[in-house]
């Protein structure tokens, strides 16, 4: 690696804090939008299929998609999948060598309250987590806050990485709210309030979004402060549960995974599920 | 038409295609409306980012596709008496149930979860949801009455379609917009 990702992080933090006042002063709106990025934890959007793996893992976790592969089909599959496809695979390991977690990163983005996961995209629940929030002696390393869609944006398609670009971008956590407002300021358009959760999670049309890479990125599930799911996806999957729980007690019924794994996130107060909207 | 089936999520019933047109779709077996239209990259991101099992499998059409994916899907067998009730699920059914006194073709199972959920030493422990649960029972039974007084025999019957039939719906999709 030719790099310290780190050092250039701290080496942005005062370049970053002049960027983000500079973006209020061009808009003054934009002054309580970066106040709300000051805070957040981060979101991480998964599918039913990663959710429910999560859960069966001893303990459950939430782990990278490299690891998840790697418990259903080990790890030569698991590279195959994530790192061998011929567009992002490569840029893919390129950023996770230059961050020196290849494997390990949880990829999301900053969550504003009340944020689900979106189906069409990475996914409907979304688990909401402080990584800043490390038990003492984890050894973990800190979040790294990327104003752009890292392997889009600084991997190349040979698996090289422009060391320089990302050097020169990369922010600490502790600024992902002048990361915020410089990179989305523009994207808010007087937007409401209510929108920001959205535009701030998720991708644009260029599939372009401020991503966090969370290092060392599995946590088990009593680390993770919300799984959070849109009641338009929840609700179909907790119907058919309930219609389940009234089937012949003498019969055996099969069910679709999915949705037992709806039934399993309602019925274990353990897990800190969020539906969000009626 | 050839259509191939380029990533698969079975859990969560969804998936990657192109067809011969070259056009490329992520459908939805839960998912409301048609499959949306992505751009040629989404099977290989579906893999890397969300977990998606790579494919790249041909078939004669809509159908056999979705009959593979369909075989794909896991399922668990279960009983009704193993599945669990906890207080989230309980505390989210008088709601649910709700939504079932308006719909023709739950409205007669609504007796049925609410006394499956009365059963639970949780629920019943709780007086306020007794309450709603009974409240929604009688709202069910009043619905039905009315229903049957004001309907032919004919109409009614149709409420009649097979449980394993409804849980199902929930995967039919109409694959002949796509």
């Amino acid at each position: 690696m030719g790099f310290d990702v780190d050092a250039c992080a701290s080496g942005n933090a005062a370049s970053w804090r002049q960027r983000g006042d500079a973006a209020v002063a061009a808009d003054p709106e934009l002054a309580e939008f970066r106040e709300s990025c000051r805070t957040p934890r981060v979101g991480s959007d998964v599918s039913d299929d990663k959710l429910l793996r999560f859960l069966e893992l001893d303990p459950p976790r939430l782990v990278s998609t490299y690891r998840y592969y790697c418990e259903i089909d080990g790890a030569e599959v698991a590279a195959a999948n994530v790192y061998g496809d011929a567009r992002w695979g490569a840029r893919r390991a390129a950023v996770e060598d230059g961050v020196a977690d290849r494997g390990g990163v949880v990829y999301g983005t900053l969550d504003l309250p009340g944020c689900c996961g979106d189906e069409d995209d990475y996914g409907p629940y979304r688990l909401v987590f402080d990584p800043a929030a490390e038990p003492e002696g984890s050894g973990r390393r800190p979040a790294l806050v990327i104003p752009h869609n890292s392997a889009k944006w600084y991997g190349g398609p040979d698996g090289e990485l422009d060391e320089a670009l990302l050097c020169g971008e990369v922010a600490r956590w502790d600024e992902r709210g002048e990361v915020a407002a410089e990179r989305l300021g523009p994207r808010l358009g007087g937007s409401a309030r209510e929108s920001w959760p959205a535009i701030v999670s998720r991708s644009d049309g260029d599939r372009d979004l401020v991503e966090v890479l969370v290092r060392d990125g599995e946590r088990p599930l009593d680390q993770i402060d919300a799984i959070r799911v849109d009641a338009a996806y929840f609700k179909p999957r907790a119907d058919a549960y309930c219609e389940a729980l009234v089937s012949d007690p003498a019969i055996a019924v099969e069910l679709p995974a999915g949705v037992l794994l709806v039934g399993r996130l309602d019925s274990d107060p353990s897990i800190p599920l969020e539906v969000v909207g009626r | 038409m050839t259509v191939t089936l380029l990533a698969l999520a079975p859990v969560a019933g969804t998936f990657v295609t192109r067809d011969e047109a070259g056009r490329h779709r992520r459908h939805s077996l839960f998912g409301p409306g048609p499959p949306l239209l992505v751009g040629p990259e989404a099977a290989a991101i579906a893999v890397a980012d969300h977990g998606y099992e790579p494919h790249d499998r041909s078939f004669a059409g809509w159908r056999q596709l979705d009959e593979y994916v369909r075989g794909r899907m896991p399922m668990v067998t279960v009983s009704a008496a193993d599945l669990p009730i906890g207080p989230n699920l309980a505390a989210r059914a008088p709601a649910i149930l709700s939504r079932w006194v308006g719909d023709p073709e739950r409205n007669d199972l609504v007796e049925d979860v609410a006394l499956r959920l009365l059963n639970e030493e949780l629920v019943r422990g709780n007086p306020d949801l007794v309450r709603q649960l009974v409240e929604v029972m009688s709202r069910a039974r009043s619905s039905r009455t009315a229903a049957l007084t004001e309907a032919p025999l004919e109409d009614v019957s149709s409420s009649g379609a097979s449980r394993a039939d409804r849980v199902w719906r929930y995967y039919e999709r109409d694959l002949a917009a796509a």
